[in-house]
């Protein structure tokens, strides 16, 4: 079906494709299961302009992840699926220099060497009674911090990560456990690529349409992912 | 009554609500036997290509009588007459507050101001008290567009009062469709969603309510 208003690019259809080097971007997988948030993300205006390579997980190949430079798993993958496809997702992670973003609600501890995730009571009303919901920015310098700002990072999250060696934290939760646990942080140590790892699930939101956070992180991070 | 939902089903939780729902991870779709079910649900996650894939097995149990609520937004047409999911831009409650249009007994009785707005702030509230502390969006925040043309238009959102909510016969059954949260979510004690849940799945057991 054609639109008499649309004279752009459509979803899905076949342009000119990008240029065979020379560009200077780095090619974004976008790995998802298909729910209606996923596919939302996929048909946003902002986010076709970044020519994101639409990887649909439960078809997922060595031989797609080879078409990408960098690697964005979304949010909510089905368990089972995310479970066949954790080997193909840690071979990419032994790329050296490749950046990797993983979304919140993934289980990370079940399959991410290194992850360890509690889960967490989510606070979604705070911002409406003034509670604090005890996320303090953190890693003041890290590079990450050139593509996120307080807005990206504070609206909610569903768990509390363990920080590994060599890792960064970049909002903790003050909770009076030392060392304080992350709710996002960037690991340049434990995989030749470089990962960061969340318990916020900001495909979901933004796919939904209802949490301007969660759609400042999406953009911000496909943003370092696409440097 | 049967419950696709986006994740593995350990056994222990297969048969919930008392017995009356079947819970399946949506991707035993294609091996389910729908006919020994009155109703389906489809959870809010649901992976809308597999859906897609699997179009005619859904669409034919509807065609001969079964009753489909599906939940989410619908971004993939994966069975006949599904109004497409179309993106809202709100500011504020009034952008998104809920009017019932049309009737069906599934809504029968829902004041929208009750499934409106939530908090986890502890304790009863008003809905004046909700105006001022409680968050909108999770019943509905976006709208649809191309229902079929004898669809009903059940609950409508903002001023234009959009299409939230909507049901269409296909053949001899009937496909619901609510663009939002998972609809058992809304069962809320001391308001007019209270036993809301019960409502709709007896509804989808064939009862007529």
């Amino acid at each position: 079906m054609t639109s008499p208003i649309t004279t752009g690019p459509v979803p899905g259809a076949a342009g000119l494709g990008r240029p065979a080097g020379g560009d200077p971007r780095a090619r974004i997988g976008f790995l998802h299961p298909g729910s209606f948030y996923h596919l939302a993300c996929l048909r946003d205006p902002a986010l076709m302009s970044l020519d994101l390579v639409d990887l649909y997980a439960p078809e997922l190949t060595s031989q797609a992840l080879a078409q990408v430079d960098s690697l964005f798993v979304a949010c909510r993958q089905h368990p089972a699926v995310m479970a066949r496809n954790a080997p193909l997702v840690l071979e990419f992670l032994s790329r050296p220099g490749a950046r990797v973003v993983i979304g919140g609600e993934n289980r990370v501890s079940s399959w991410l060497p290194g992850a360890q995730e509690e889960p967490r009571p989510t606070n979604f009303w705070a911002w409406r009674t003034g509670e604090d919901p005890t996320r303090r920015p953190a890693g003041q310098g890290d590079p990450l911090w050139d593509y996120l700002d307080r807005s990206a990072v504070d609206w909610h999250h569903h768990g509390a990560l363990t920080v590994p060696p060599g890792a960064t934290a970049l909002v903790t939760l003050e909770e009076g456990i030392e060392p304080p646990k992350a709710i996002i942080y960037r690991d340049p140590a434990s995989f030749p690529a470089e990962v960061v790892v969340m318990t916020m699930d900001p495909t979901y939101h933004h796919g939904c349409g209802f949490m301007p956070g969660a759609t400042q992180l999406l953009y911000r991070l496909l943003g370092w992912l696409g440097r | 009554m049967a419950e696709f939902v986006m994740r593995p089903v350990e056994p222990s939780e297969r048969l919930d609500r008392h017995g009356r729902v079947v819970r399946a991870d949506l991707y035993e779709l294609e091996a389910a036997d729908l006919a020994q079910f009155s109703g389906v649900m489809l959870g809010i996650s649901a992976d809308q290509r597999y859906l897609a894939s699997h179009r005619a097995t859904l669409e034919n149990w509807v065609r001969s009588g079964g009753k489909l609520l599906v939940n989410g937004h619908p971004v993939v047409p994966f069975i006949a007459g599904l109004p497409q999911w179309r993106k809202l831009h709100f500011h504020g409650v009034d952008d998104i507050w809920l009017t019932a249009l049309e009737s069906h007994p599934v809504w029968e009785g829902i004041d929208r101001r009750d499934i409106l707005l939530r908090t986890g702030v502890p304790g009863n509230h008003t809905f004046d008290d909700l105006l001022r502390i409680g968050v909108g969006g999770f019943y509905a925040r976006s709208y649809m567009v191309g229902l079929p043309p004898e669809a009903r238009s059940i609950t409508g959102i903002g001023p234009g009062k959009l299409p939230v909510d909507v049901s269409y016969r296909l053949g001899a059954g009937e496909v619901i469709v609510h663009a939002g949260n998972d609809l058992l979510g809304f069962d809320t004690p001391g308001t007019s969603a209270a036993g809301w849940s019960d409502r709709v799945l007896s509804y989808l057991e064939g009862e007529a309510l």
